[in-house]
């Protein structure tokens, strides 16, 4: 039985993923005075999708009907190598963390040749400026990952988070606090979360995710809003793996109820952060980055002596 | 608690590196003087507790009180906002001040030190404040921000001391903060009167010293 | 060895009965591809024999007639190494030269032009064998120059006489190097083959030592092509056709790789500096390389840029492995140096690709400019499957063959990031931040390039463009199944890897090849399994969509319907935010805008031109310095054949003199 909860850990992943988006919504109709719309909106949204037809544009071809598809794989198997709390992931093996930041590049390589297939000027300032961030957010991610690995002495992410979690707290929380702090930073570039994007609105200010998926429909939309929530959620599982209690030895119910409360507690953050700040300028948002990588090359030269 | 606290310091100095306006970076060095400021509390000394605590409140006093009041009441008569045109970048001076981070760890690796310090970070961090300090005054225009670089230096300066030093006497520690303050005063009135003569306080173009000057075109 | 003595015949004399058909072109690609090919073929037994099994041979003929010229090859697992994918490539790219040349109305150079397609390929067959100091050096020459002649296949165009010029220059300025360098091995007197470590002076001789490795790096680095010696790579590859552009830029290089791994493997593992200087140059080639690719006006010219940033990864693998040989990770040492070479192999095959993919697309739609073209996926099928492959593959998304080599480099700094107190921290994190960069930095160029180039809608009024020629077609395809293969097969490799590593670095054995294996069989089944679960999902889609209505449209665009084909991006746009924040590498000479009047925008012209100004400015100062203090010898060039004559009886009468002393 034990084997297995590593798979009833991807399980819930799956189911609870799309939650993620409702308590953000949640969190931000909150701070507004409304209500807001319920928490299992995106499921909602997903199934009636799934039961729509499609409409196609006739500029494009044969890659934006393959993109959607080969996007949410990608991100897919990126998910079965994130451990959950005090279990394993269900696949590690060295150097696993690369393959997962590539997967997360190759799903980003479909949504843009698939925003260019359609010869639109929107889709292709989206394109542009996504481009653009990822070559920082990518950099910036990976220098905490040789932070957390320079931490933990392992090159897999199940060491680093699972293994070696309870001693990365033992070797400097101060440092510890600043990696966090910038996988938050990078957890809002990567989903187009404020301060990098704004994702209620689709005008040409704000445009980078919402308006690759502008001509999306039916199953491809529902394909590209699930892969975006499954994204948020393996983003979200770093820092929450690094602030998770690995001195205590949870049952099963209780890990995931753990695991799912830190990252509900992420989205959280988000929807709050979104609601009491603005959107950076374009051209700062290098500058941020740039930024978040110097911290983390400092927390690194911390960890590292 | 001691590591908490040299962390905070190597943000304030990126902070400081990356931010062009002067109120917060005036805000930012007085933070960096009450961290340093309490630094002592946390130190395995020989110094009765009576004394530290005098010396850990002169220090915030003047650090964190006197000094950065000072530098509002300059920013104020000399009416300056921001650092119009700094020789680089944010994001470079950022970049630079983490190289700066780097080299004071490879340098404080082949420091021979022969007593024990509280925290092997110590006099890293005190390196890389020095070496920030000497890095905005390079590379800023404004008067007030090489004040500002100076007061960063001196606050390396002073952690490097206090770390290495306990067994120094009192006299000193007050020495070098009656230095700072001096200094800091010294520099204020020249402040004033740069302003009061060139209706400005852009150092870059207080060329007049030189003897011979190259041809250079002035971007006004 | 007998296979290979065939193989070079049938080059040699295939290419000489081609230059008497000057004038058909069609005979002579019908004579000249078919000979390439089977050569290649037969030179690839005795290949495969020493890459799968590890027995090297080798042939020594002494050849008085010639001078005393030594003609040794030596076949051992280096060379296999590095021979499998250029005879592959070379296979493949003369036949979709066959398909690309076949047609060419106007040329007059066919016969030419398939001469030195041959004796390049034998060049470069004998470069991987030769262990004679001086038959190297040969050999490296011919490749030299039949490339040089190839560049300049069209050379009624001004650019690509200057392309071949900048490329000559070049070439001869590495070869300079390299003549120091074996004259001094060869003075030191060596018997058993050129790479053998006694004639190189040891790690105490100091000076020597190190101006004998700066002038091999020096050397190599002009032919292999990263930063600061890559000045004639982004105007040769473009100007020279597309199949010599793919031999090119997937082979040639390499050579000079090659060259730096037998230096480092004749002086016992290189020096840390050698490993840091390796590194820097890595990391400034994959990221300026890329920063100056974006936005170009050629296809090809930005797969040159890529070539170099590929050179980069890596020069970054061999730094950090030379680095760590010398701090004492073996590990580290391993692995980065086997990312580097299978790195090194998936890229001749990739960029042979994305070459051939992008010379049928301009043949086809008859202009290379990315802002000319747009929409061509549904009508050249076959071309754009190729092109869209090929830029996969080099994003480095996983699932493909880009993704295996740069894996393991990752893997090797990691690994040094856990060495703590051995130095290692400091390389391992540049390689780190390096490849993050340039892979991101290639992502976004190549996305945008094939997206710019074959999606869409046509930007200018193109005839509807066909698939220019079947063979073309062929070979394409063949060089994309050879990429998927690759992608899986990965792990099969590792064997010839280790042995190519042992070659190098003494200290690696192939015992440690399964543990390579083991490394790199997850990708290989992480790829499998994301396959299939592509099929299924796509299964699944349609599967959905059987019972509900598709329908067709046009792109939305803000209830605007009348959008133009001209409103669609175009790769200035696209590229312009990263421009915008690079703008100190990619100094641009900004337009100046007179408007005439306040409230409208006028009419303007400009200039919107870029360069990497400083290194220009720098190597100009330098040969402005250097023309100014040679021209006091300007006296020696009279211009007089009788003064010439007398100079050449004055020479030869100053050397009997010297000779009888």
């Amino acid at each position: 039985m034990n084997n297995l909860y590593p798979l009833f850990n991807v399980i819930i992943a799956l189911a609870a993923a799309p939650l993620m988006f409702g308590v953000i919504n949640r969190i931000k109709a909150f701070f507004a005075g409304r209500k807001g719309p319920p928490l299992l909106q995106l499921y909602f949204d997903i199934w009636k999708l799934l039961r729509k037809g499609a409409v196609y544009s006739r500029t494009t071809g044969i890659f934006f009907r393959l993109a959607p598809s080969a996007g949410l794989i990608a991100v897919l198997t990126a998910l079965l190598f994130i451990p959950c709390g005090a279990y394993p992931a269900v696949l590690f093996f060295p150097g696993d963390m690369v393959l997962v930041v590539y997967l997360l590049g190759a799903q980003r390589f479909c949504m843009l040749l698939a925003a260019l297939d359609t010869g639109s000027s929107f889709e292709g300032m989206g394109a542009g400026r996504d481009a653009h961030f990822s070559v920082f957010s990518e950099a910036v991610l990976f220098l905490c990952l040789a932070a957390m690995s320079a931490a933990s002495g392992s090159v897999s992410l199940n060491g680093m988070l699972f293994t070696a979690g309870g001693r990365i707290w033992q070797v400097s929380p101060p440092v510890l606090v600043v990696v966090v702090f910038v996988l938050y930073i990078v957890l809002l570039a990567e989903n187009y979360r404020v301060p990098f994007d704004d994702p209620n609105t689709h005008l040409e200010l704000t445009m980078i995710h919402e308006v690759m998926a502008l001509d999306h429909g039916g199953p491809d939309l529902a394909m590209l809003e699930y892969a975006a929530a499954l994204k948020f959620w393996i983003l979200a599982s770093l820092p929450a793996g690094l602030l998770f209690p690995h001195g205590m030895k949870p049952d099963f119910f209780g890990n995931a109820a753990l695991f799912l409360g830190l990252i509900a507690l992420t989205a959280a953050l988000t929807g709050a952060l979104e609601s009491c700040a603005a959107r950076l300028r374009l051209v700062k948002v290098p500058q941020m980055l740039t930024a978040a990588a110097a911290l983390s090359v400092v927390a690194l030269i911390f960890l590292a002596k | 608690m001691l590591d908490v606290i040299l962390m905070l310091l190597v943000l304030f100095n990126l902070f400081s590196l990356g931010s062009t306006r002067i109120s917060a970076s005036i805000r930012v060095v007085a933070y960096q003087g009450a961290a340093i400021g309490v630094v002592p509390l946390f130190l395995p000394g020989k110094i009765p507790g009576g004394i530290l605590v005098t010396i850990v409140l002169v220090t915030l006093l003047v650090k964190a009180g006197i000094l950065p009041w000072f530098l509002r009441y300059a920013q104020k008569r000399v009416n300056v906002r921001r650092e119009e045109k700094p020789f680089v970048g944010a994001s470079a001076s950022i970049l630079s001040g983490v190289a700066a981070l780097g080299t004071a760890f490879f340098i404080s690796s082949r420091l021979p030190i022969p007593f024990a310090v509280a925290s092997p970070f110590i006099v890293p961090v005190a390196l890389s404040v020095s070496l920030t300090g000497f890095f905005i005054i390079i590379s800023r225009a404004e008067a007030l921000s090489q004040v500002i670089g100076y007061l960063i230096l001196e606050n390396g300066i002073y952690l490097f001391g206090i770390a290495l030093l306990l067994e120094q006497p009192l006299l000193v520690e007050l020495g070098m903060l009656l230095d700072v303050f001096v200094g800091i005063f010294v520099m204020g009135i020249t402040v004033f009167h740069i302003s009061r003569e060139f209706e400005h306080t852009d150092t870059s173009r207080l060329s007049g010293l030189a003897d011979w000057l190259p041809e250079v075109k002035r971007s006004e | 060895m007998v296979f290979i003595a065939a193989a070079l015949l049938l080059f040699l004399l295939s290419g000489l009965c081609a230059l008497f058909l000057n004038n058909r072109p069609a005979t002579a690609a019908a004579l000249c591809a078919p000979a390439c090919i089977a050569g290649c073929l037969a030179a690839l037994f005795p290949v495969f024999a020493v890459f799968f099994s590890g027995q090297e041979m080798s042939f020594d003929l002494l050849w008085p007639a010639a001078g005393g010229l030594r003609v040794f090859f030596t076949l051992d697992r280096l060379s296999a190494f590095f021979l499998v994918p250029m005879l592959l490539l070379s296979a493949l790219t003369a036949l979709y030269g066959w398909g690309y040349l076949r047609r060419e109305r106007n040329s007059e150079s066919c016969g030419r032009q398939w001469f030195f397609f041959n004796m390049l390929v034998a060049s470069m067959l004998s470069v991987f064998l030769a262990a004679d100091g001086l038959f190297f050096l040969f050999c490296w020459e011919m490749m030299a120059l039949s490339s040089f002649f190839l560049v300049v296949s069209r050379d009624e165009e001004e650019s690509v006489r200057r392309a071949g010029f900048i490329y000559l220059a070049a070439s001869h300025a590495g070869t300079a190097a390299l003549f120091v360098v074996f004259a001094f091995l060869a003075a030191a007197g060596n018997s058993g083959g050129f790479w053998n470590s006694a004639a190189f002076p040891g790690p105490g001789t100091g000076v020597l030592r190190v101006l004998l490795l700066s002038l091999g790096i020096f050397g190599f680095g002009m032919k292999a092509g990263f930063i600061p010696f890559h000045f004639w790579l982004p105007r040769a590859h473009p100007a020279a056709p597309s199949h010599v552009s793919a031999l090119m830029s997937g082979v040639m290089i390499k050579a000079g790789i090659y060259g730096i791994l037998r230096m480092f493997s004749v002086t016992g593992g290189g020096e840390v500096w050698c490993g840091a200087a390796l590194i820097i140059a890595g990391i400034c080639s994959g990221i300026l390389a890329m920063l100056s690719a974006l936005n170009r006006r050629d296809t090809k010219s930005v797969l040159a840029y890529s070539s170099i940033e590929n050179i980069g990864i890596i020069c970054m693998g061999t730094g950090l492995a030379v680095y760590a040989a010398s701090c004492g990770g073996t590990l580290v040492c391993l692995l980065a140096l086997s990312g580097a070479l299978l790195h090194l192999f998936n890229h001749a095959f990739f960029k042979g690709l994305l070459f051939m993919a992008a010379g049928a697309a301009g043949k086809s739609c008859g202009s290379r400019d990315p802002d000319a073209l747009g929409g061509c996926a549904k009508t050249l099928p076959v071309t754009s499957s190729a092109f869209f492959l090929g830029a996969a593959a080099a994003s480095g998304v996983p699932l493909l063959n880009g993704f295996p080599g740069k894996f393991l480099i990752y893997l090797a700094a990691f690994c040094g990031l856990q060495l703590k107190g051995s130095g290692l921290l400091l390389p391992s994190t540049a390689v780190i931040a390096g490849l993050s960069l340039s892979g991101c930095l290639s992502l976004a160029c190549f996305t945008g390039l094939s997206g710019i180039v074959f999606l869409g809608k046509p930007r200018s009024r193109l005839d509807r463009p066909e698939e220019y020629s079947a063979l073309m077609g062929t070979a394409m395809i063949s060089a994309a199944a050879a990429c998927l293969f690759l992608a899986f097969a990965a792990p099969l490799l590792s064997f010839s890897i280790c042995g190519a590593v042992s070659a190098v670095f003494a200290s690696t054995d192939t015992a440690s090849a399964p543990g390579l294996a083991d490394r790199l069989a997850p990708l290989s089944c992480a790829s499998a399994w994301a396959f299939a679960l592509i099929a299924a999902a796509l299964a699944a889609k349609r599967l959905l969509l059987r019972r509900r209505k598709v329908s067709f449209g046009e792109t939305w665009n803000c209830a605007y319907a009348a959008a133009d084909a001209r409103m669609q991006y175009t790769s200035a746009s696209f590229f312009y935010p990263l421009r915008r924040t690079f703008t100190f590498f990619n100094s641009r000479r900004s337009p100046a805008a007179v408007s005439k009047t306040i409230f409208f925008p006028g009419e303007y012209e400009g200039n919107d031109s870029r360069r990497i100004g400083a290194f220009r400015t720098f190597l100009s100062g330098i040969a402005a310095k250097l023309e100014v203090s040679l021209s006091c010898l300007r006296w020696l060039q009279q211009g007089r054949l009788h003064i010439y004559i007398m100079y050449i009886m004055a020479a030869l009468l100053a050397l009997l003199l010297w000779k009888i002393r």
